[in-house]
């Protein structure tokens, strides 16, 4: 576990310093509510914390991602229904520090992408997510979310040709917008 | 050529991009974007697609955090340390327990799971009243910072139709459940009670809701039981399946406390996929890291493990031998930097081989001399460890025919870093010091293109060759095929039919781009080692290394492939083993044993899974095999089940036969002779193209691993950690402590130190766990 200097204590505040806000993330775009995704991370990481390190792997990343996405759709499988559209969390979350998105003026294309995004199933987003938010390997997020890994190449591929189409369809738009 | 047209649907362009391929499907992605101009421009978009995706994701999860209280909740619970897996484990059901006297609602199902769990566990008397009072509070505190979303999660048990037509994908709460069955199997530490369980709850695992229908709140403790229910089911009912439709292997002995699937290993053909399934459960159960099969960006590929086969049914076990020694040293240079080795990355008949056991040279004419011994299995008391010991003739450098050598080498970018060129330049150095004015060098490199760094000069100028050596520099891209096609031309320029001619390549793997199919590859290689130019691989650094390719190139090019992690590794290789790198003394070589049913009922070859042969392979001289260096030694070890005890360890006895093995009738005269075994080896001389056979027979009596030689304990050492590394469910009793009883007691004969150096491989990988 770590180096052999390291506390179990310390072992896990590193760990959930590191993933607290991409498991905060990544439940709010299983559950699309801040709060309670705002919950589910932390039921993950109290779990984390009573589990025998030993049965959760070092580092423990997928341990972590697995337990927050069940956790979320548990929680996802209790609601009657879910809001339709996602807000942004860019709208919704105060800016932890200066942004820097802001000052270079990306956020408007950002704010592009994520809601091209947010046009694909949840399937797709959540493949899409694993994949460029959390740097996830295919067999990895085949591991986290039970799909084979031929079947997340597929997913991801298909979802990708969608966001191009959709962001190239824009680009066009806003040009014959900025012409007229 | 074939036409490779990659359709822009084809998600392996996804794949290529932003994940793995394997190399025979990167190398056809490779072609297909350099020939096709809009599947380039496809890739340059997909390529800026991700970009922006990471960077929107990067900047909304940026803002995304816990709320201060959450986290301080969380922090303070960082330092609230549970001391024991077991009585977490029990106070996982005590929490249950107290859930479901909460919640009188939950179903009848979960009630009558907790039943079972209890008839087990008293049964067991693991789980004993007084652990009530020891974990309580702490499950208190848990619940209540838990609390805004436990209400939430309370099993509604009719919300799971209103999911249904969502598009949210199947749950998988299997690794979950595994992982905890894990861990409650952990707590019954004897196989029995595992299969009274199985039998007393079989019942209500049938009922497919049971596992859905659990307070979420409970899961440590309810979806252990039920996981565990679940687990062992499916292992029970694979291990069935695999014993009656493959007759002929018996079931690995279950180590005492760690449950293992059996089925593991027994299947042959099995996918990566499934591997890296096994593999995760393997994980698990040890409690080790995740992540199943990645390793960076290095490969890595494993067969299953051979299983025990009954010599009733196989009397003859075949296979190449293999004096690679390459994942010795890749198993050395992941534990010296502080990390566990990937299981894949085992392969203990590398590791056997690593190591000189001192067998003496061959008498007379033939090239080899056999070596058997036998002795009580260190890890397993009731089977014998079987030791095959073959040594080549030793060729001195006197004697050694005059060298035609072209070094390829890799200066692609990545080849940049110290543990890269410039150790290969230091490692090539070395070689050329030790060569005959006889001897001639050239010098090839590659990177975006091939080119000729030194054309074929007699060692006589030797400062000519260190000189360009020297000089050699990294950068660009890498074309692996292009400079292996214009090695082999500069080999044939002056090929030397009395001579050794080898292409010597030194790469980190990376033969990315430009290089056309492996096949294709593979079929140049194979050509060229039967016009005499052999190709010798020497991987080097890490992070990049394509472990599987690089063998594979090797042996088809009837060379061997080696890993080089250090200048003591290329003073070993280069210097200490010149003649054994550079002198083949035969090809083609290959072992076949006969065991005796008389004496043992039951075999399992330890390691050389990717070396096994047909047993009509073995007289089948079109058959390519192994190639042997000089004086290079080749162990093999069998761990052997003594007759009439085969089928304790697994297979049920047969209704219909009164007996598996064989009825004494069948017999011959020589199955009375005492003899355990005999031993047959082919080979062919290294121009040759008839095989030799030269044979031998066991006849020892019963002997304590004690009693036994040094060497052989050492070699019992080796794979024991080997076992251990790869996690094999056969691994039995070996343990870190055995492992280093057995090295310690067999330093004798070190001459350069390695076997200590072993020993402190073996403590380092001990601190690790």
């Amino acid at each position: 576990m770590g180096t052999s200097e390291q506390t179990t204590s310390e072992w896990l505040q590193q760990h959930i310093q590191q993933h607290e806000a991409r498991l905060v993330h990544y439940a709010w775009s299983i559950l699309g509510d801040l709060e309670a995704a705002r919950d589910v991370a932390q039921d993950t990481f109290l779990r984390l914390c009573r589990q025998d390190p030993a049965s959760v792997g070092d580092p423990p990343s997928a341990w972590l991602y697995r337990v927050c996405r069940n956790r979320a759709l548990d929680l996802y499988r209790q609601r009657k229904h879910r809001p339709q559209e996602h807000e942004s969390v860019l709208d919704e979350l105060p800016a932890l520090e200066a942004d820097p998105a802001e000052q270079s003026g990306m956020r408007e294309r950002h704010e592009a992408v994520l809601g091209a995004l947010r046009t694909l199933n949840e399937k797709e987003q959540e493949v899409v997510r694993l994949k460029f938010l959390h740097d996830k390997s295919y067999q990895e997020i085949a591991d986290i979310t039970g799909l084979k890994t031929g079947n997340v190449g597929f997913i991801l591929h298909s979802s990708l040709k969608k966001l191009r189409r959709k962001l190239a369809g824009q680009e066009v738009a806003a040009s014959e917008q900025r012409a007229a | 050529m074939k036409p490779t047209i990659i359709h822009e649907e084809d998600s392996r362009i996804s794949a290529g991009l932003f994940d793995r391929l394997d190399p025979a499907d990167q190398r056809l992605f490779e072609r297909a974007r350099s020939e096709q101009p809009e599947l380039q421009a496809e890739c340059v978009g997909l390529e800026k697609l991700g970009e922006e995706l990471r960077g929107a994701l990067r900047e909304e999860a940026r803002r995304a955090a816990l709320t201060l209280e959450q986290r301080e909740a969380v922090m303070a619970a960082t330092q609230e340390l549970v001391p024991d897996v077991k009585v977490r484990e029990r106070g996982g059901l005590w929490r249950f327990l107290g859930l479901l006297l909460e919640r009188p609602t939950v179903s009848f199902a979960c009630a009558a799971a907790l039943m079972a769990m209890l008839i087990f566990a008293l049964k067991d008397e693991v789980i004993q009243p007084a652990a009530q009072e020891e974990n309580q509070p702490e499950w208190k505190v848990t619940v209540e910072q838990a609390a805004p979303i436990l209400d939430e999660m309370v099993a509604a048990p009719g919300d799971q139709e209103k999911l249904e037509g969502r598009e949210i994908f199947s749950v998988t709460e299997a690794p979950l459940a595994e992982q905890s069955a894990a861990d409650s199997m952990e707590v019954m530490n004897n196989e029995s009670s595992v299969l009274s369980m199985n039998s007393v709850t079989s019942d209500f695992a049938a009922t497919p809701r049971v596992a859905e229908l659990k307070p979420s709140g409970s899961r440590v403790g309810g979806a252990a039981g039920l996981g565990a229910t679940g687990a062992m089911k499916a292992d029970v009912a694979r291990t069935q399946a695999a014993q009656s439709s493959s007759p002929r292997t018996v079931a690995p002995p279950a180590p005492m406390s760690t449950p293992v699937n059996p089925s593991q290993s027994v299947s042959a053909g099995k996918s990566k996929r499934e591997f890296s399934d096994m593999n995760f459960r393997g994980e698990v159960t040890y409690g080790s890291s995740i992540a199943p099969t990645s390793s960076g960006n290095e490969d890595y590929v494993a067969p299953a493990e051979n299983p025990f086969r009954s010599v009733a049914d196989e009397p003859l076990s075949t296979f190449s031998i293999d004096v690679d020694t390459a994942s010795y040293t890749n198993l050395r240079r992941i534990l010296n930097q502080g990390q566990r080795p990937p299981p894949e990355a085992v392969r203990i008949e590398e590791m056997l081989n690593y190591f000189d056991y001192a067998y003496p040279s061959p008498q007379g004419s033939e090239p080899f001399a056999l070596h058997l011994e036998a002795a009580r299995c260190p890890w397993n008391a009731e089977h014998q460890l079987l030791r095959v010991g073959i040594q080549g003739r030793r060729v001195g450098t006197e004697q050694r025919p005059p060298l035609n050598l072209v070094f390829l080498i890799d200066v692609s970018g990545s080849m940049s870093d110290d543990n890269k060129l410039p150790l290969v330049k230091k490692s090539l150095a070395l070689l050329v010091r030790e060569l005959k004015p006889t001897d001639r060098v050239a010098l090839v490199t590659y990177a975006g293109r091939s080119r000729l760094a030194l054309p074929s000069t007699s060692a006589r100028e030797r400062e000519v060759i260190l000189a360009a050596l020297e000089n050699l520099e990294s950068g660009g891209s890498t074309n692996g095929e292009g400079g292996i096609r214009q090695a082999y031309e500069v080999a044939r320029e002056h090929l030397n039919k009395k001579g050794i001619n080898r292409v010597i390549l030194a790469t980190d793997g990376d033969f990315n781009v430009g290089v056309s199919d492996r096949e294709e590859l593979v079929r140049l290689i194979q050509d060229e080692a039967r016009s005499g130019v052999f190709l010798n691989v020497f991987g080097f650094g890490m992070g990049n290394l394509k472990d599987a390719t690089l063998e594979q190139l090797a042996n088809k090019g009837n060379g061997v492939y080696g890993y080089i992690d250090s200048f003591q590794e290329a003073r070993k290789v280069f210097v200490n083993q010149i003649n054994s790198t550079l002198v083949t003394i035969a090809k083609d070589v290959k072992i076949q044993i006969e065991f005796n049913p008389a004496l043992v009922g039951a075999y399992r070859l330890i390691g050389y899974e990717n070396r096994m042969l047909n047993k009509e392979d073995f007289n089948d001289d079109r058959k390519d095999a192994g190639e042997v260096g000089a004086g290079h030694s080749v162990t093999a070890l069998y761990e052997l089940v003594p007759a009439g005890r085969e089928h304790g360890s697994g297979v049920d006895p047969l209704k219909y036969q009164r007996s598996l093995r064989t009825p004494p009738t069948r017999l011959s005269e020589a199955a009375g002779s005492g003899e355990w075994l005999t031993l047959k080896l082919r080979y062919k001389e290294p121009n040759g193209s008839r095989s030799q056979l030269i044979q031998t027979a066991l006849r020892q009596g019963q002997r304590e691993w004690r009693q036994s030689s040094d060497s052989f304990r050492f070699a019992a050492a080796v794979a024991g950690f080997g076992l251990l590394l790869k996690e094999s469910p056969y691994r039995g009793s070996s343990s870190p402590e055995l492992v280093r009883q057995l090295a310690g007691s067999a330093l004798e004969h070190d001459p350069e130190g390695y076997r200590r150096e072993f020993l402190r491989l073996v403590e380092t990988a001990q601190n690790l766990r």
